[in-house]
């Protein structure tokens, strides 16, 4: 009986202990600078070899140097811009002011918690008399040559945990190739310019910290075809076409980003000379 | 028996009560305990201002041939990174690196004219300036980095005429600008700091092969 007396008076100071913060809650403390999220968020996920697209309204500058790849070969001046509804445009004006035409626009179509699927069409066209940054022999090479690519990819993205997240690309890449190539053939093979290709891209994103993310996948092309005017189709063998690359992103701010990749394949062979090569990438959103 | 059975039943009651006291008590404390655990959490990540001066010690691979020839002037590489980080990240620096190179051996078949085998010896100095940016990663800190600077390559075909193996318009040293991105992962411990990191340098000049340098980094950050 004292022990029940003595529990129910613990109980009763345990309750008056507790009443005062019942009835009188702490007001929330309001932060003056709300935390950024980390790279899985919206605003901060790579657009690059995957499904999202950039929010509504949100601008991206991209400035880059040594890219591999038809929209950042050798160097990227960007700007992206989320239109809504999933929808993104963009254009490498770095390409644009050597005289090539580079703009796409992709749609982030399905989005779910651990699924989300987005398409991507691109489009550059370089007339070989407009590339004023060429060479002299380049110059030869490609003045009479007009390039046309029109890359069209579905990517499947799976955000699975907090620290990974599973990509898968599907992607076809129709080319022409307008002129006469002559010795410049080899270069359109080497480079893979102006190619029709197939491929698939699986890749892995691990988020080691809410600002850091190890990115990794590899181009897996299917079939590669140069189509020439005038001469036979030339047929690429995979073991000159497929490509890695590994790379970190890192927030260095609210809003800005950096990549620091390197690449391995023949098509960094072709561009930069040597099979292993650095690309890096600075981005910032508002 | 009623005695043991008391024993075994008295607990239970004082225990809930107690525990009941101990969570009206300590209730509160622990809401704060958790809403300050999040500041907390980000004092454990290091400070990233400050002047650190490491010595570098690594090995540097050639990524591409140069006039049909392997070159290798990286190699066991020593040298020394000095850099100023502020507060918010960005990181200014200088650095400069001796790579010993290597011999390899080389092979040209003309048209005209006899093989020609021979050995070439080569060394480099690669010194420039370094911009760069270090993020957090738990106790660790990640530095980005981008070097601008020059690379002076010594080379030795021993007796062979440079010209007959397509080098002869290549003056000794040979002096080319570089652009080197670069990562290394840093532990910042007091005074003392180390890590492991690379440095590719992308050369200008089509007569200094590209080349990959791995590191170890240790010194002192004030």
């Amino acid at each position: 009986m004292s022990s029940l007396r003595l529990a129910s008076r613990a109980l009763a100071l345990s309750l008056l202990g507790a009443l005062p913060a019942h009835s009188q809650p702490a007001p929330a403390p309001v932060p003056s600078n709300p935390p950024p999220g980390d790279l899985q968020s919206p605003d901060q996920a790579s657009v690059r070899n995957s499904a999202y697209t950039l929010p509504r309204g949100m601008w991206g500058l991209n400035l880059g140097a040594l890219g591999i790849g038809g929209g950042d070969a050798y160097a990227t001046l960007g700007v992206s811009y989320g239109i809504g509804a999933g929808l993104q445009a963009e254009m490498n004006l770095a390409h644009l002011s050597v005289g090539l035409i580079n703009i796409a626009t992709a749609w982030h179509f399905v989005d779910t918690r651990y699924f989300d699927l987005g398409a991507r069409v691109g489009f550059s066209y370089g007339r070989g008399k407009w590339v004023w940054i060429a060479n002299d022999y380049t110059q030869e090479l490609i003045a009479k040559i007009d390039v046309m690519s029109i890359p069209v990819e579905l990517t499947a993205s799976a955000p699975l945990t907090r620290w990974l997240q599973l990509d898968l690309s599907v992607s076809y890449t129709y080319g022409e190739v307008f002129g006469h190539p002559e010795r410049a053939e080899t270069l359109f093979s080497d480079a893979q310019l102006g190619v029709r290709q197939f491929a698939v891209r699986p890749g892995a994103r691990f988020f080691v910290t809410d600002r850091i993310a190890l990115e990794l996948s590899t181009k897996l092309p299917v079939s590669t075809v140069i189509p020439l005017e005038r001469m036979d189709d030339q047929t690429l063998p995979f073991k000159h076409t497929w490509s890695f690359e590994g790379g970190l992103r890192s927030r260095l701010a609210p809003g800005f980003f950096t990549t620091l990749r390197l690449h391995y394949g023949s098509e960094v062979d072709a561009l930069y000379g040597a099979r292993l090569y650095p690309a890096i990438e600075l981005e910032y959103r508002l | 028996m009623e005695t043991y059975r008391l024993s075994m039943l008295r607990p239970g009651p004082l225990l809930i009560s107690l525990g009941l006291a101990l969570a009206g008590a300590l209730g509160p404390r622990v809401a704060h305990a958790e809403s300050a655990a999040a500041p907390e959490a980000t004092h454990t990540e290091p400070a990233l201002a400050g002047l650190t001066m490491l010595a570098t010690a690594g090995y540097g691979a050639s990524t591409a041939s140069v006039r049909h020839m392997n070159l290798a002037p990286y190699g066991a590489t020593f040298g020394l990174d000095a850099g100023f980080t502020f507060r918010f990240g960005l990181h200014l620096g200088a650095y400069g690196a001796f790579s010993l190179g290597k011999t390899t051996e080389e092979k040209r078949d003309p048209l005209i004219g006899r093989t020609i085998d021979f050995e070439a010896d080569t060394s480099s100095l690669n010194a420039g300036l370094k911009v760069g940016w270090d993020v957090p990663l738990y106790f660790l800190v990640l530095r980005y980095g981008v070097g601008f600077g020059f690379t002076s390559m010594k080379w030795d075909f021993g007796g062979v005429d440079p010209g007959r193996v397509s080098y002869g318009d290549a003056q000794n040293p040979n002096l080319g600008f570089h652009f080197a991105p670069g990562a290394a992962l840093l532990w910042p411990h007091g005074k003392f700091e180390c890590g492991a990191g690379f440095d590719y340098f992308t050369q200008f000049s089509g007569t200094i092969p590209n080349g990959f340098v791995g590191k170890v980094l240790a010194g002192v950050k004030l």
